[in-house]
């Protein structure tokens, strides 16, 4: 198979790592002649596979970058769980009251958004920075673009696993009906893994080009955060439950909530879910197949 | 069969500075060796134009010319960092580019963990960078400080590790940016050596240089850049002695 790849040109790849040194055969053509040709999807998918197969290498990034933040500190990583449990604690008396929800009800339901929020904030604006950052990879030789992709999906992957341990205490504590039901927030996590990545693709190369739109998506994401049902539950918007329909992002946190809170999954939350993966995924391919190249020239 | 075949590649940086008007008019006072030229209200710096050149097996090149020539970039070209906007290049062979050998190294992290990182990047698999070790242990002379974070390191010292596993590789086609490393005297002898033996078993290699003693030593071709064109190929003598000419 890998003798049969390298005969029909198409580089060498060694599991885990980075194409030895960007392939064995290689063809660039210019790229301004077609933006859209065969040539630079064809590019595009393999800069998706090369990343995929450099495994080894992002989850290495993604651990080691987890660790520098947290550098000499003696909680290290557990700072993240000790913050969002201070947050869930505060939120949860002042809000709980506000909104007239017994605790047992509000607490588990209060912690679950908060912790699936920051993986989705945590994946967007990271996301923004991801290329940005890369740069001296990117100027030293020839990588994959998805590779700093992958990455910060895996770092915030292990900051959402630090941060559930909240949600397991809060769920043993009020005895949320965990059952089969809660099963389905794995591949919805997934969902949000892919979502997750297509964005930060997406405005990982957009922010390169533009370096005001992560100040721009940091301050939509704040407002997306309190008009998206995390604090208050969709029912208490009564008539105006339209409002958050169209909000993709209520429908990615619900996917993932919901079973978890020992609800069944909703059908109209995972199509909504599932149509901005979808949306996502392409707009991020036509990106990568476009301004690919461009990447390095604007480091 | 190895090879770089480069089809008048042409290469331009856009400048998209805030005050882009004003960095325009100064590049062209500083007399920037790169041509700057607008169109549609975008300003770019041309650092390539309609480069064309067909390297096999067995050549030895030198790329010589002023600073800002673009010799640096066609080195970035050839190790396919920079896609080229126009032109083609065909790339076939294991490709290592020692360009900036400090880029991506990690302070926070140990030597050892900056060895399997770059290691990584290069292209290597864990076992690879594992039987590499000790050889780097040994040529960096670093003792105990592999274990230790790099920002504990003299530059000296950071330079000698950034060395030592950026050429652990064992590529066909060798690019090389300007590599004269600081360092002692001692170091700056084995560290040629290894060079000189790198750039002896790669089959194809290509070197940026301001010294001319290099590329009559390395060298079997040479090649003039001026302005992001070629001025003139040819044997390492004759293009040394026209660069002299140029003034």
């Amino acid at each position: 198979m890998r003798a049969q790849n390298r005969a029909s040109g198409v580089a060498r790849v060694v599991n885990g790592n980075v194409p030895a040194g960007a392939g064995q055969r290689i063809r660039l053509e210019g790229f301004a002649a077609a933006p859209w040709g065969a040539a630079a999807r064809c590019m595009a998918l393999r800069d998706f596979r090369d990343g995929i197969s450099a495994w080894r290498l992002w989850l290495l990034l993604a651990r080691r970058d987890i660790r520098h933040r947290y550098r000499r500190s003696t909680l290290g990583p557990f700072w993240l769980t000790l913050s969002v449990g201070a947050m869930v604690a505060a939120l949860g008396l002042v809000y709980g009251t506000l909104l007239g929800m017994p605790l047992g009800d509000y607490l588990p339901y209060l912690s679950l958004g908060l912790i699936i929020w920051a993986f989705i904030a945590g994946l967007v604006g990271d996301g923004c920075t991801c290329l940005i950052e890369a740069d001296h990879h990117l100027r030293q030789a020839r990588l994959p673009r998805t590779l700093f992709v992958f990455r910060i999906v895996a770092r915030n992957l292990v900051i959402l696993a630090h941060n559930l341990l909240i949600y397991v205490l809060v769920a043993l504590w009020f005895q949320v009906p965990v059952g089969l039901w809660s099963l389905a927030a794995v591949p919805a996590l997934g969902v949000l893994c892919i979502v997750g990545a297509a964005a930060a693709l997406l405005l990982g190369l957009v922010s390169a080009r533009f370096r005001d739109v992560p100040q721009i998506v940091a301050m939509l994401m704040q407002v997306l955060f309190f008009v998206t049902p995390i604090l208050f539950q969709p029912a208490m918007l009564g008539s105006r439950a339209w409002l958050i329909d169209w909000n993709p992002a209520a429908h990615l946190v619900a996917i993932v909530r919901d079973p978890l809170l020992g609800r069944p999954p909703d059908a109209a939350s995972w199509a909504m879910a599932l149509a901005t993966a979808a949306i996502a995924l392409i707009a991020a391919f036509l990106m990568l197949v476009r301004y690919r190249p461009r990447l390095s020239y604007w480091l | 069969m190895t090879a770089i075949v480069l089809d008048s590649v042409t290469v331009e940086f856009p400048l998209y500075s805030a005050l882009g008007r004003s960095a325009k008019n100064r590049l062209l006072r500083l007399g920037s060796a790169g041509r700057v030229a607008a169109d549609r209200g975008r300003v770019f710096v041309r650092a390539l134009n309609a480069i064309s050149l067909d390297l096999r097996d067995g050549d030895r090149v030198g790329l010589i010319g002023r600073n800002g020539a673009g010799k640096s970039t066609l080195l970035r070209v050839m190790s396919g960092i920079y896609e080229p906007p126009r032109g083609t290049i065909r790339i076939e062979g294991k490709i290592a580019a020692l360009l900036d050998m400090q880029l991506g190294m990690d302070p926070e992290a140990s030597g050892y963990e900056n060895i399997v990182m770059r290691g990584l990047f290069l292209g290597l698999s864990p076992q690879e960078i594992e039987s590499r070790i000790a050889e780097i242990e040994a040529f960096t002379e670093l003792g105990e400080h592999l274990a230790l974070p790099l920002r504990t390191y003299s530059s000296g010292m950071s330079i000698r590790l950034a060395f030592a596993i950026s050429t652990c590789v064992e590529p066909e086609i060798l690019l090389l940016d300007e590599i004269m490393a600081a360092g002692d005297v001692h170091f700056m002898a084995k560290a040629q050596r290894r060079l000189n033996e790198l750039m002896g078993r790669a089959r194809i290699l290509v070197m940026a240089s301001h010294t001319n003693d290099a590329v009559l030593e390395m060298c079997n071709k040479a090649v003039l850049l001026h302005e992001g064109r070629i001025a003139m190929l040819g044997a390492p003598r004759d293009v040394i002695d026209a660069y002299r000419g140029m003034g």
